[in-house]
């Protein structure tokens, strides 16, 4: 089946078409000229090898399904390899937004040195596998001629910097912003942030205050700025790209964020021996049932990702609210080299289809592709934490892949107890002989272990 | 809405004729953030070369000190 990409509809030289598991972008005829140039001075091959470009190879009319080639005007398609998984910038932690920004402003820096320029600054161009991030559209490049700007200029203020901002000097998570607007913060709304403090901040005060100034103050005189008397240069460009990125790099998160979960690994309700046999168990049935790709809901810091991908998982993507846990799984990915992506996630109010069409961006269900889920010490956060009925909990979590582990935590749990301190038991239906009915309606029941001394059980199943 | 929506859509429409390669440019890129690309451009080069004097004080002292590498210069992930 041949399928247009919806979220490729803006750049009218090129769109991404899949076909079966392939992934192909079609060519206007300017930009088959572009990408045969890059083709034949090695300029594509050097920013994929060196500066995370993702792979792109210029097919003929012959290596290509027919249906493929009609919807390309020049007659030739790139194709690239598979994304098995397309995240959103809004599902990023603070630090993988900083990567993505980096990423996309290396690639910049060599392209202009190879006398290429971008044309967009979009967060949605930059996709991770695992940790490391990726530049995956190949035609933002475009031919760079002597005094030419960066029309992408402002997105990339907006779709990286303004969120990058909002969490290191305001301390709030961009994700909920960003999500909502869908382009990123805008420039003008986060300036009414600033304080007076952050008149005194280079970055706060050019890319933001007087930024917002000035796109307030032209907004109605629509002179073309190219026609004025302004002049700009390669070296300007560089200079605003290499400042851009060394204010990036320097951005950390505010200290001292602590959090409910960020030290779950060395705070929890196992011991180490516990802890061992739970990660055990769990790579065992992700070796069992040839699992590749797995969720993990609720990954915390990523220890069970990491049990799953020693399991024979061959990525894993862990989904939690927390913003602190996601840092300290993007950490042990990074630090573990293990092809983890953890995002941020609300179980209660996950990433919805949005965008043009409402398919521009796919929200969380409409990604499935796990061969199996963790659901961890999960569960109960969504029906006594939020009132979730305890078997829609049950059917949602066994609809997302053929294979689960799910942890049944008991209401005499010291966790539980102590979510039930402040507020009435109201939680009738939050019984183990209610979850395992559940289970049993969708799924085959094929094993189960105590795996703490206060009753936690595990429940390993697969889909009928 | 603004009255002068009309003319800005004019203006705008007439600058996006006048680019060199249209076909490309499917971005607004704003007027008022390029001018500040401007602004930017001239006031970063003191940034940007205050920073590489830095990097090379710090490579001087790593290299003096024995350090062969250091861990601030600029790395992609």
């Amino acid at each position: 089946m041949t399928a247009i990409v919806p979220g490729s509809f803006r750049d009218r030289n090129g769109r991404v078409v899949r076909h079966e598991n392939r992934i192909f972008r079609t060519l206007s005829d300017t930009a088959y000229q572009t990408i045969s140039e890059m083709t034949k001075t090695g300029t594509l091959e050097m920013l994929m090898s060196e500066n995370n470009l993702w792979p792109a190879t210029l097919k003929n009319a012959d290596e290509v399904p027919k249906e493929i080639v009609d919807l390309s005007p020049s007659g030739r398609v790139l194709e690239h390899p598979e994304i098995s998984f397309i995240s959103h910038p809004y599902e990023w932690s603070f630090s993988q937004l900083k990567s993505a920004a980096i990423t996309h402003l290396n690639l910049h820096l060599s392209a202009l040195k190879l006398g290429y320029n971008l044309a967009d600054g979009s967060a949605y161009n930059i996709q991770f596998i695992g940790t490391k991030a990726y530049f995956i559209d190949t035609l933002s490049l475009i031919e760079y001629n002597d005094g030419d700007y960066w029309d992408g200029y402002r997105q990339f203020v907006e779709q990286f910097l303004c969120p990058l901002l909002l969490r290191c000097k305001l301390g709030t998570p961009f994700n909920s912003w960003f999500r909502g607007e869908l382009e990123g913060i805008p420039v003008g709304e986060f300036a009414k942030l600033a304080r007076m403090r952050d008149f005194f901040s280079p970055v706060m005060l050019f890319h933001v205050i007087l930024h917002a100034h000035l796109q307030s103050k032209h907004s109605d005189a629509r002179e073309n700025a190219k026609k004025t008397n302004l002049s700009f240069s390669k070296t300007k460009l560089r200079n605003l790209l290499l400042s851009l990125k060394n204010t990036i790099m320097a951005l950390k998160l505010p200290a001292g964020g602590s959090s409910e979960w960020g030290d779950y690994e060395h705070d929890n309700s196992y011991t180490n021996e516990e802890t061992q046999k739970k990660k055990d168990l769990i790579a065992n049935f992700i070796t069992r049932t040839e699992s590749k790709t797995v969720w993990d809901l609720g990954c915390n810091s990523g220890l069970f990702s990491e049990a799953a991908l020693q399991g024979g998982a061959t990525q894993a993507i862990g989904f939690d609210i927390d913003h602190n846990a996601l840092e300290a799984a993007f950490n042990r990915a990074k630090s573990k080299k293990i092809n983890l992506l953890p995002l941020y996630f609300n179980a209660m109010n996950p990433s919805p289809n949005q965008g043009w069409m409402q398919s521009e961006r796919l929200g969380f269900s409409d990604r499935k592709n796990a061969d199996s889920i963790l659901a961890l010490a999960f569960i109960h956060h969504l029906v006594v934490g939020r009132n979730a009925l305890l078997t829609d909990v049950v059917n949602w979590l066994i609809s997302l892949a053929p294979n689960g582990v799910i942890e049944f935590v008991p209401k005499s749990d010291p966790m539980i107890q102590r979510m039930l301190a402040t507020r009435e038991d109201i939680f009738n239906d939050y019984t183990k002989e209610n979850f395992i009915i559940a289970i049993e309606r969708n799924a085959k029941i094929e094993n189960r272990e105590v795996v703490s001394q206060s009753g936690r059980e595990l429940f390993f199943y697969r889909k009928k | 809405m603004k009255p002068s929506f009309c003319k800005m859509a004019l203006l705008s429409g007439a600058a996006l004729l006048t680019l060199t390669s249209p076909a490309y440019a499917y971005l607004d890129p704003g007027t008022g953030s390029i001018i500040l690309q401007a602004v930017v451009g001239a006031v970063a080069a003191l940034s940007v070369g205050f920073a590489a004097a830095r990097q090379q004080i710090k490579a001087f002292f790593a290299k003096l000190f024995g350090k062969d590498k250091d861990p601030n210069s600029p790395e992609d992930e």
